[in-house]
């Protein structure tokens, strides 16, 4: 008995339960070869250092199981055979290797979702980021002073237990909050500035 | 006069904890050049021993699209 580990890429248009389904097809055709499975552990949609049949990224799925040689050809006989893999890699790994099982395959095809929803909403917000930067910050300071009081109060109200930890909750925020009024006070005195220059720059040229 | 060595000693061998393989994409990355070449050991100062688990480990992450087999620097 060795072990080994084959890391697969699948089509990454594929959506959650079509990717579950392919999952499991796989690891039954490995149990019939002989061979049983150890681990499975999704990477997520990646980008591909090449194009694969015309495809930019695509989801890696790792596996690792047990079994004799004859099982890994039939296996990759199978993942060849696969419309839905675009490209597969078998090698032999040692005992110590074999990574134990952290989640269900449900929760990790679940946070694999989320994580490509979130690096979608991402490129979205940076995009109304850079046209609304003022507006936010604006906002942000807002909300930072809304909530700083209750914290206080909150911590003032439970004893000085952890003094420590309140700083270190705290101490980030502020300095951030704080750097950020000083841009805006900056920014204000810049634009409060502007009209004075403007009319001195007038006054000059009349003169001249 | 003294002689001065510039021999540099293998970071593998000096860090025995640290694994060569094909997933360890952002340590193999700094062995490969822009055009995805591999570098020869005695520029990175690698040992002969780890510059093959080296060299097999990058051309195993190459063959799953891990890294790439070639990069024109002009296109990035």
């Amino acid at each position: 008995m060795n072990y080994y580990e084959t890391l697969y890429i699948v089509h990454s248009a594929l959506e959650s339960g079509r990717l579950k389904d392919i999952i499991l097809s796989l690891e039954e055709s490995l149990k019939k070869l002989g061979g049983k499975t150890l681990s499975i552990d999704l990477w997520g949609k990646k980008r591909l250092a090449y194009l694969i049949d015309k495809q930019k990224y695509g989801t890696y799925v790792q596996l690792q199981f047990t079994g004799e040689g004859d099982c890994v050809r039939g296996f990759g006989m199978e993942l060849e055979h696969n419309p839905n893999v675009l490209s597969y890699l078998t090698t032999l790994i040692e005992e110590v290797d074999v990574v134990e099982k952290k989640d269900d395959l449900d929760t990790q095809i679940a946070g694999q979702s989320r994580e490509s929803q979130n690096i979608g909403d991402r490129s979205k917000n940076e995009d109304n980021k850079s046209s609304k930067n003022n507006e936010t910050s604006l906002v942000e300071a807002k909300v930072a002073e809304d909530t700083e009081e209750p914290v206080e109060k909150s911590v003032e109200a439970g004893g000085e237990k952890d003094p420590d930890s309140r700083d270190e909750v705290n101490d980030p925020g502020d300095k951030l909050d704080e750097e950020k009024i000083d841009v805006l006070e900056e920014s204000t005195d810049i634009v409060e500035e502007n009209p004075e220059n403007a009319d001195e720059t007038a006054a000059v040229s009349e003169e001249e | 006069m003294a002689l001065v060595s510039n021999r540099r000693i293998c970071i593998f061998c000096e860090n025995k904890d640290q694994k060569i393989s094909y997933k360890e994409i952002k340590i193999l990355r700094k062995f490969i050049t822009e055009q995805g070449k591999i570098i020869p050991g005695h520029v990175t100062g690698v040992c002969s021993r780890h510059q093959r688990h080296l060299g097999r480990a990058i051309k195993q992450a190459r063959n799953i699209a891990l890294l790439p087999y070639t990069l024109d620097p002009r296109f990035f």
